[in-house]
């Protein structure tokens, strides 16, 4: 790889591999990163990189809810982002009391009553 | 002189004498003595012409020096009089225009005074005005701050309520139909 590329066609690149199921791409970034001493980048290339790959219809998406997720919610989750190939990365945190939140690389969604909560918070004057 | 005039009057008493002898009946008779009737008025003729002479004018003299003082201090106290009817006129007029300045000052001291009265009244009613407004004014934000703490305060017991409620109460079938409500409702 040459000097200083662009996050963006490194992002492109990794996720071509990605596609094409070379997983040894995560381990040639990591050392291309340490090399070049731009391991600070590292954060924004994943998410470049994910964004890439949702743009085609594969979508990394992580799901926080109090209690574990059905096959029904995960039906839903997928129609919902509209992914070709949906992989979530299931949290249960009881903190959230109720609802879900799902997070992708391009949206948030949050409907968990801790966040509505929050927002009821918020609304002091 | 005096003996010559007396000598004078001798002769003529004799030569008299000699002519009323044929008379002299009737006038001793009433007890008149010629001769000496005659040198009464002789006598009586020179004393009055003395005192003309030397007597009279020196008291008239200084009778009417008298006079003339009397006539003098009549003038003087007639003068001061006229002096002091004019003086007691001067201070008439000025007694009179000291009560005019006085009556005036009164006037306009009272005039003052009120209008004091009334500025001092009027800046009291616009002080007191002022501290009203003021006191309606912290109420107003006293108000306005117990609302807002209100709102708060109702805010956070009502946010904790929940939270306790639901963390004691929600079940996982209820929090699954919350779910499948909120993508139902995001995918809108």
């Amino acid at each position: 790889m040459s000097s200083h590329l662009s996050r963006t066609k490194i992002a492109h690149y990794v996720a071509e591999q990605l596609r094409a199921g070379k997983r040894d791409v995560v381990a040639e970034l990591a050392a291309f990163l340490v090399e070049e001493r731009r391991t600070g980048e590292a954060d924004l290339i994943m998410r470049s990189t994910l964004e890439q790959l949702e743009a085609e219809g594969i979508v990394l998406a992580d799901v926080t809810s109090a209690t574990a997720i059905d096959e029904a919610i995960k039906t839903e989750l997928q129609k919902l982002t509209g992914a070709k190939q949906l992989t979530l990365r299931e949290h249960v945190d009881e903190s959230v009391l109720g609802g879900i939140r799902l997070e992708t690389p391009s949206q948030r969604i949050d409907a968990t009553f801790a966040h509505r909560l929050s927002q009821l918070r918020e609304r002091k004057i | 002189m005096l003996e010559t005039l007396l000598t004078h009057v001798a002769s003529a008493a004799e030569a008299t004498g000699e002519t009323t002898e044929a008379s002299g009946d009737i006038m001793s008779s009433l007890g008149i003595d010629w001769q000496m009737l005659a040198f009464q008025i002789i006598g009586f003729a020179l004393i009055v012409f003395l005192l003309g002479k030397f007597v009279f004018p020196i008291l008239l003299r200084s009778i009417d020096e008298r006079n003339a003082k009397i006539e003098e201090g009549l003038k003087a106290a007639r003068e001061a009089e006229d002096n002091a009817t004019k003086a007691q006129s001067k201070i008439d007029d000025q007694l009179a225009e000291a009560r005019r300045e006085a009556k005036e000052i009164v006037a306009t001291a009272k005039d003052e005074a009120t209008a004091m009265l009334s500025k001092a009244d009027e800046k009291a009613k616009q002080n007191a005005k002022h501290v009203l407004d003021q006191a309606h004014d912290e109420i107003s934000k006293e108000v306005i701050a117990a609302k807002k703490a209100l709102h708060n305060e109702t805010l956070e017991l009502v946010a904790s309520a929940t939270e306790r409620v639901i963390g004691k109460t929600h079940s996982a079938k209820a929090d699954k139909a919350v779910i499948a409500e909120a993508l139902k409702g995001a995918d809108k």
